[in-house]
């Protein structure tokens, strides 16, 4: 299984020749040396050899050596459908999980030299794939094409549980002012409402305002819009217009609308609640062509 | 604050992104698929209050891999217009507007992104009536019900003049505005328009109200020749056939109408009480209409 993590491998191959079931607890391995054509006066086509020695504390003892083939990096680049993706990876070592998800192939840290990913001039990013000399598996080197993408959708989502979708206060029980305005043009009192200035009501101007609402609204404050002292609903006694002028895509308003003036009731007035918008044209000129 | 006027996609891509910071980088606008949204019980201990679950995966034939689930709140339609009547007053042709029609007005009126898909039952509105918008549980960013009414509203004008360029055509000289056309004949309405016949009034008023040709003998034809020969510049009026040469009226269609009247409105003069038209033919001198007014 040369898919496995270097040492999984080794042993799989190890247990598989030899009827055996040692684990990776009961073994320890020596570093690899290369061979070539014989070794210990016999002919052999293997090219790596390691010790392998039985742990401390495993039911086992001594050692033995034996003979495997480390596989080439460089056939990689010769594997059809050989491919891997993946987004802003500086180095080789983070590189391994994506080459895990298109190859399954388990590289560790051990097995490749970490050298940083470079510019391809194709919007690709190219790799040198160099194995470690004390790597269990792997000799050679090879280059790789990184194509940009593959980033697994669990490791860009880690966090599953979102805050919202929200309403506009924080509490659901609310009217929401800037949703019970939105749908009323107050074009028809833009001489009114325009020339109010950002900062606290005056009273002449909340009386316009109340006038304004009283006209427009169709809702459940349509009778109930005030300017007196303690009401605690429909009252814009002591509001605060927030801006009033050009509309613009930034805020949560009516873009149909030239002109805004964002309105926050005074506080104790809970009924609409959080910022309401007033939205409002230039008035309509009959000789204007 | 949601931006409830997105699409809803982008609403869910946003929330995604606002806990998972670097999402849109590795998974761009269009690069994952929403699955159908399911019901999730809320956790008490939940801070946000979740109470639906998606699916997500790659799009076709993008670079993406793998599989995640994401728990996010659905805004109630109930909740949001707390308080609120929603109603529509625009005008429709019918007294019956339908969902293809009252959806996309709703949405902008109140700045949703709700569409079609996502509304259940899409049943039209009568004017003065309401209709229930119900989401589909398979909306992704939607649920619940509101109630929006429609009264009829008056018809915009710019639904009437529906052409592009707002362009009005036809407003042409009799005969058109190019007066340099070789071989363009004399136009009628200008020959003898402003003079006032009405010393021979009484005898023009034998004309036909309904069309009808005279002879160069009749004494009508003869009476008109000598009043325009004696008050307008032209010299070669005649008491001859209009195809047999310059300046003949007879043998034309003559109409007596008393004015005002709607169907001969340029002749209509505050002045004059009736006008005699003769009308041209192919082979005539003159093009368009000769007008004669005179007062009884």
């Amino acid at each position: 299984m040369l898919q496995y993590p270097s040492l999984d491998s080794l042993l799989y191959y190890v247990n598989l020749a030899n009827a055996t079931s040692y684990s990776l607890t009961d073994l320890l391995v020596s570093k690899p040396q290369v061979v070539e054509g014989s070794w210990h006066e016999q002919v052999t086509l293997k090219n790596t050899v390691v010790r392998l020695s039985a742990a401390p504390g495993s039911p086992y003892k001594g050692n033995k050596q034996v003979v495997y083939d480390r596989l080439n990096l460089a056939n990689l680049a010769g594997l059809k459908g050989f491919q891997v993706l993946a987004y802003q990876i500086p180095d080789v070592h983070g590189l391994i999980p994506a080459i895990a998800n298109y190859t399954g192939l388990h590289f560790s840290t051990a097995d490749l030299n970490n050298v940083p990913l470079v510019d391809n001039g194709d919007g690709n990013l190219k790799a040198v794939l160099t194995a470690h000399p004390d790597s269990i598996a792997w000799v050679g080197s090879v280059e790789l094409i990184v194509k940009p993408g593959g980033v697994p959708l669990d490791s860009a989502v880690v966090e599953p549980n979102l805050p919202g979708l929200n309403y506009p206060t924080a509490n659901d029980t609310d009217t929401f002012g800037a949703v019970y305005l939105y749908g009323y043009d107050f074009t028809t009192y833009f001489s009114d409402v325009s020339m109010i200035a950002p900062g606290v009501l005056s009273s002449g101007n909340a009386d316009k305002l109340v006038t304004a609402l009283k006209a427009l609204d169709i809702s459940s404050g349509a009778a109930l819009w005030t300017n007196t002292d303690g009401a605690t609903a429909w009252n814009l006694k002591g509001a605060s217009v927030v801006s009033n002028g050009l509309n613009s895509s930034s805020l949560p308003t009516n873009q149909s609308y030239k002109y805004v003036m964002a309105l926050n009731l005074a506080a104790g007035v809970i009924t609409p609640a959080g910022t309401m918008y007033l939205h409002y044209n230039d008035p309509f000129d009959p000789n204007a062509t | 604050m949601t931006d409830y006027r997105q699409a809803q996609t982008l609403m869910l891509y946003d929330l995604i992104e606002k806990s998972n910071p670097g999402f849109k980088v590795s998974y761009p606008v269009g690069s994952v698929v929403f699955g159908v949204p399911a019901d999730l019980a809320i956790n008490p201990n939940d801070p946000y209050k979740n109470d639906t679950t998606v699916r997500v995966t790659p799009a076709p034939n993008t670079t993406g891999i793998g599989v995640v689930s994401v728990n996010y709140r659905r805004v109630n339609l109930a909740t949001l217009f707390r308080g609120v009547t929603p109603k529509l007053t625009d005008w429709y042709i019918s007294t019956s507007m339908p969902a293809t029609v009252w959806i996309p007005l709703f949405v902008a009126k109140y700045g949703l992104s709700l569409t079609a898909a996502d509304v259940a039952g899409l049943g039209g509105i009568t004017s003065t009536g309401s209709v229930n918008v119900v989401t589909k549980p398979e909306c992704l960013c939607y649920k619940g019900t509101v109630n929006l009414a429609w009264t009829r509203g008056v018809r915009p004008m710019a639904d009437i003049f529906t052409d592009a360029n707002r362009a009005l055509t036809g407003r042409l000289y009799p005969g058109g505005n190019d007066f340099t056309t070789p071989g363009r004949k004399p136009q009628g309405e200008f020959l003898a328009f402003c003079q006032d016949a009405s010393s021979i009034g009484s005898i023009l008023e034998g004309v036909s109200l309904t069309g009808q040709s005279y002879a160069p003998t009749d004494p009508m034809v003869i009476a008109l020749v000598d009043f325009l020969l004696a008050n307008t510049s032209r010299t070669d009026w005649a008491a001859r056939s209009a195809a047999t040469g310059s300046g003949g009226i007879s043998n034309l269609s003559w109409f007596r109408y008393v004015l005002p009247n709607a169907a001969i409105p340029e002749a209509n003069s505050a002045k004059y009480n009736r006008c005699i038209v003769i009308t041209s033919q192919a082979a005539s001198w003159f093009s368009g209409k000769i007008i004669i007014h005179y007062k009884v």
